[in-house]
């Protein structure tokens, strides 16, 4: 994936209030959430607790790091979902990976979210995040 | 820990508007159907426990996410 040249699909987007009623695995207790998308780090979101504010994910569109991505439970209704998919940052830029099994899906017309878990799906939750 | 022994095609009912049905048992496998509503989420352990893992490795200050990704950037 070429990091900062493609055309982003999503909308400017800045500092949205979203809500995980279930937090996120690991996180549970996280509830409160602000998604940030700074232009200078685009492609990339940041969604930071608002509960604990030393919490932050790295989120990026997965149909930037797979072709064809999809979520079966969403059921066709991308549309009205904005998809996630969380971004494990290592030192080394070829060792960062995404997890494309585990995306946060966020409801855009109530600002709620989740961390949906595909195990039947075929994508891995280590993703290359550059290819080659 | 509450213990409840059940037997092939018998269930149990938590709260309201969830069934744990044992569908078959084949040696020491047990098959169970679950009916849960659409917001409650249901994982097999090893699974879940494998995101939650993958989540605490991803989670960073927003500090700390902001100089990684520049640096990325940089590096393209």
């Amino acid at each position: 994936m070429a990091v900062e040249a493609r055309e982003q699909q999503t909308e400017p987007l800045h500092n949205i209030d979203v809500t995980f009623p279930h937090g996120l695995p690991g996180f549970e207790d996280h509830r409160e959430f602000r998604l940030e998308a700074p232009p200078e780090l685009a492609p990339f979101r940041i969604l930071r607790s608002r509960d604990q504010e030393e919490v932050a994910f790295i989120l990026v569109d997965p149909r930037l790091v797979v072709d064809g991505y999809s979520v079966a439970e969403l059921n066709g209704q991308e549309a009205e979902w904005l998809v996630g998919a969380v971004v494990t940052l290592a030192d080394q830029p070829e060792k960062i990976t995404v997890n494309l099994q585990a995306p946060v899906v966020i409801d855009r017309r109530r600002w709620q979210g989740r961390q949906l878990i595909m195990p039947e799906s075929p994508y891995s939750i280590r993703h290359p995040l550059l290819a080659g | 820990m509450l213990v409840l022994s059940r037997k092939s095609k018998q269930s149990i009912v938590i709260g309201d508007n969830i069934e744990v049905q044992i569908l078959d048992i084949r040696g020491d496998t047990v098959r169970l159907g679950i009916i849960a509503p659409p917001e409650v989420p249901v994982h097999r352990r090893e699974v879940y426990e494998e995101i939650r893992e993958e989540n605490r490795r991803a989670a960073r200050t927003p500090t700390e996410a902001r100089r990684i990704l520049e640096e990325v950037r940089k590096k393209q």
